[in-house]
């Protein structure tokens, strides 16, 4: 959301009640070099869209019950913006919140390790 | 290429306290060190790349010599209008540091490649352009635009370059950089940027180009045209090659730099990517073959 080509999309989609669009945010909170708050922070986020003009609602992003729900509700008066709330890398305890993992890939063994993880979560 | 600018960069920085690095929100592993020794010099403007210029147009108003930096087609094609209107056309001291120039980021999708950046950049009367073709390149690059801070666009390739200089050679706008000397009134290759190291083995491999000399021409301008024809002089044939499209490229800005002496256009070929190129995703070597920059089409 730095770019501001975003809010004038926004702004245009409002203006012209683009009931049909709904954006979904994968809000992890991380840039490149660092955190979003630590960049160029967002906060209220939330608010912002509303100002805006967009109907908003956060989730958890994780959760499919809830993404489908907020899909499903959707404003028939705005366009629809929904704040999933992520965690980058998540489940895999070294990637979680790591800058460095926008970047690498893993090894053989971090790949073992990865999958062992998210199997022993989602079992 | 990236570490021989940063290096270049921080000491630059250590003597001189008006330089400046705005990053769009890139360079992981590279700009670091200059933040952390320089913080109230380091800026990053987010993935913002229209404020990136502005802002940075703003401080080179106020005296600093500004860096920004980003991938690309980031600090370039998005922000083409700051570039222009606010660094240009004011004549400011803005370095556009597009990292990844070419298809070096060929893997990450066509929105990371930079294959009509030349041309955007070259029609901006006052921008130069340094195209370094080596880490000893980008060094004596940095070093002309430090001792002379100037509108500029500043193109890098990525990292793991070979130096083909064995020291840092002394450049000079529109002047061509010998690598290897020639059989007298034989032709020339012509290379600017990272086509250098391509071209070299290239002509290292055929010894039936044995005959051939080899340049690089690392600064050239809008400004520097006419610094073109009597270097071209003295050879039978000049192939430019470079990896961008010949629309708007480096080889074109020749064909027009010697359009006055039209006995010198016969002399002139032209390498360049096709193209087919643009839209296209894979890792550079492959796109630069795609795009025609082979052994069979460059001693053709």
């Amino acid at each position: 959301m730095d770019e501001g080509s975003n809010w004038e999309a926004l702004m245009f989609a409002a203006h012209h009640k683009l009931i049909q669009l709904t954006a979904i945010i994968d809000y992890n909170k991380l840039q490149s070099l660092d955190s979003v708050a630590n960049t160029l922070g967002l906060e209220p986020l939330v608010e912002k869209l509303s100002a805006f003009g967009a109907e908003v609602c956060e989730i958890d992003g994780h959760n499919h019950e809830q993404i489908a729900n907020a899909l499903s509700c959707i404003s028939y008066e705005k366009p629809t913006v929904i704040v999933a709330h992520t965690t980058k890398g998540k489940g895999v305890s070294f990637m979680e919140n790591q800058i460095e993992w926008h970047y690498k890939n893993p090894n053989d063994e971090q790949l073992a390790a990865a999958l062992a993880e998210l199997e022993a979560a989602y079992a | 290429m990236r570490n021989a600018f940063i290096h270049e960069l921080m000491s630059a920085a250590e003597t001189k306290d008006n330089i400046a690095l705005v990053v769009g929100d890139l360079g992981y592993g590279v700009v670091e060190p200059f933040a952390k020794r320089f913080p109230k010099r380091f800026f990053n403007a987010g993935v913002a790349e229209q404020n990136m210029t502005g802002l940075a147009a703003g401080l080179a108003s106020e005296g600093f010599h500004v860096f920004t930096y980003s991938i690309a087609n980031f600090p370039t094609f998005r922000c083409a209008e700051q570039i222009r209107n606010d660094v240009d056309y004011h004549n400011l001291p803005v370095t556009v540091v597009a990292v990844g120039g070419g298809l070096a980021y060929g893997n990450l999708g066509y929105s990371h490649h930079a294959v009509q950046d030349y041309a955007l950049m070259r029609v901006l009367p006052n921008m130069l352009i340094a195209s370094p073709g080596d880490p000893m390149e980008v060094r004596a690059c940095m070093r002309y635009l430090i001792a002379n801070p100037q509108p500029s666009y500043f193109r890098l390739g990525k990292a793991g370059e070979p130096c083909i200089h064995q020291d840092v050679p002394e450049v000079f706008p529109g002047k061509w950089l010998r690598i290897r000397v020639g059989e007298k009134g034989a032709g020339t290759y012509l290379t600017t940027g990272a086509t250098l190291d391509l071209v070299n083995q290239i002509l290292m491999r055929n010894l039936r180009f044995k005959e051939y000399a080899l340049y690089s021409m690392p600064l050239w301008s809008m400004k520097t045209k006419s610094l073109q024809a009597p270097q071209i002089e003295e050879f039978a044939k000049v192939v430019t090659v470079e990896d961008h499209l010949i629309d708007g490229g480096f080889g074109s800005w020749m064909l027009e730099a010697i359009s006055p002496q039209p006995s010198q256009l016969d002399k002139l070929r032209i390498k360049a990517l096709d193209a087919n190129v643009c839209g296209m995703v894979a890792k550079q070597s492959t796109m630069n073959a795609e795009g025609g920059l082979t052994e069979d089409v460059l001693c053709a």
